[in-house]
C-alpha cells in the first residue's frame, strides 16, 4: 500500500505563478519562469540544525603544490584544493621485506625488521628503526629508534636520533635542523638551521654543515664542518 | 688579570706595541698565565693556561690554545681548548676546531676540521 504524499499550493516570489509542490519541500524551480526559490519553512529555520561537537582539525600542505589546508585529524584521505591532487592521510607500516614508492601526508613507520625497498618513499611523519634501500622524504621529520641504515639518503624538516639508536646513511642527508641523542654516520649532512648533539650523541661525517651547532659536554663530533654561509662576517 | 710573556719573537724584528686605531699589534707568541681577554693583533700563537676571550676586532695569525675560549674576533691558525669553546656572532675560525664541548652562534662564521668530546674514531 502506497503513503499519498499531501500537496500544497506555493506561488513563486517572482512571478507570482502557483504550482503543486510537496507538503514537505524544502526548495524547487517555478516552472513559470525557471527561479529557484526556497521553501518558506526552510529559510526561516524549519529545518532542525545539527550541532556538531568542535572537529579538531590539523593544517597539511599537499606535496605536489605546496598549498595548506585544514583537514580533520582523523581523516584518511582528502583532496587538495589548489591542485586537485589525492592526498593519502592514512599511516602505514612496514614490518618486512616492502616495494614500491610510497606517498603519504600521514606516517610512515619501518620496523626493526623492516627493509623498505623502493627507490623513494614520502610522507610527513616517519619514524625508522630499519632498513631502508630508498630515499626517504619526511617533510615534518625523520626519527631514528633503532639501529637504522639508508642507502639512498633522506631529506626532511626535523632529524633526531634517539638515545641508543644509530643511523647508518650512504649518502647526503638534508635537513632543516636536527637534534643528535644517538649516533650518526654519514659521508655528508646539511642542515639549514641548527644542529645540537647531546651528552650521548655522536656525528661522524666527512662533511657536516649547519648554521649553528650545540655539542652538549660529553657529546662527539668529528669531521669537516662549515657554517652555512650567511652575510659575511668578514675574510680571512 | 692579564698577563702577557712575548715568547718566540725574533728580537731584531720584535716592535713595540702599537696603537692603530684602537687595536694594537703584537708579533710573536703570546702566554696567558690567568683569565684573559684578548684585544690586539697576535701575528703568531696564543696560548692560555686558563679561559681566554678574544674580542670582537682582534685577529690571531696563529693558532689559539686555551683551556676555555670565548671567540668574537678572528682566528686563522686554528684553535683547541680542554674545555668548551664559544663562537660568538661575528666570530671567524680556521684550519681547526678541538673542543671538549661547543657552542657555534648564528653568524658566526667557520670552516675546518672539527673535533668535540674525546676518544673519537
Amino acid at each position: 500500500m502506497s503513503l499519498t504524499i499531501q500537496k500544497i499550493e506555493v506561488a513563486c516570489p517572482e512571478c507570482g505563478g502557483t504550482q503543486m509542490e510537496s507538503e514537505n519541500f524544502l526548495s524547487t524551480v517555478c516552472r513559470g519562469c525557471g527561479v529557484y526559490f526556497k521553501s518558506p519553512r526552510a529559510s526561516v529555520g524549519g529545518r532542525r540544525k545539527i550541532k556538531r561537537k568542535n572537529i579538531e582539525k590539523r593544517e597539511l600542505s599537499c606535496a605536489e603544490c605546496g598549498a595548506t589546508q585544514e583537514v580533520a585529524v582523523e581523516a584518511q584521505s582528502s583532496t587538495c584544493l589548489s591542485c586537485g591532487r589525492h592526498l593519502e592521510l592514512g599511516h602505514r607500516e612496514i614490518l618486512g621485506e616492502h616495494l614500491g614508492n610510497i606517498s603519504l601526508e600521514g606516517e610512515l613507520r619501518i620496523g626493526p625488521k623492516g627493509n623498505y625497498g623502493g627507490s623513494r618513499a614520502r610522507a610527513a611523519r616517519i619514524i625508522l628503526e630499519g632498513r631502508s634501500s630508498g630515499f626517504l622524504e619526511a617533510p615534518e621529520f625523520l626519527r631514528v629508534a633503532g639501529q637504522a641504515r639508508i642507502r639512498s639518503g633522506a631529506s626532511g624538516g626535523h632529524l633526531e636520533i634517539q638515545p641508543g639508536a644509530g643511523l647508518e646513511s650512504g649518502d647526503r642527508l638534508d635537513f632543516v635542523d636536527g637534534r643528535i641523542d644517538g649516533e650518526l654516520r654519514c659521508p655528508v649532512v646539511h642542515f639549514a638551521g641548527p644542529l645540537a648533539v647531546g651528552p650521548k650523541g655522536s656525528v661522524i661525517a666527512e662533511k657536516i654543515h649547519f648554521r649553528e651547532l650545540t655539542v652538549e659536554p660529553g657529546g662527539r663530533v668529528a669531521g669537516w664542518a662549515e657554517t652555512e654561509p650567511a652575510a659575511a662576517n668578514g675574510t680571512l | 688579570m692579564n698577563s702577557v710573556t712575548g715568547a718566540g719573537a725574533d728580537p731584531e724584528e720584535s716592535k713595540m706595541p702599537e696603537m692603530v686605531s684602537g687595536t694594537p699589534n703584537l708579533w710573536g707568541d703570546v702566554r696567558f698565565l690567568k683569565d684573559a681577554s684578548l684585544q690586539a693583533n697576535v701575528h703568531g700563537n696564543v696560548e692560555a693556561t686558563h679561559r681566554l676571550v678574544l674580542a670582537a676586532g682582534a685577529e690571531v695569525a696563529g693558532g689559539v690554545k686555551a683551556k676555555e675560549l670565548c671567540v668574537e674576533g678572528k682566528i686563522k691558525g686554528g684553535l683547541e681548548a680542554v674545555g668548551r669553546v664559544w663562537l660568538k656572532s661575528g666570530a671567524v675560525v680556521r684550519l681547526r676546531c678541538f673542543a671538549g664541548s661547543l657552542r657555534i652562534e648564528p653568524g658566526a662564521d667557520f670552516q675546518g676540521e672539527l673535533r668535540v668530546g674525546r676518544n673519537l674514531p
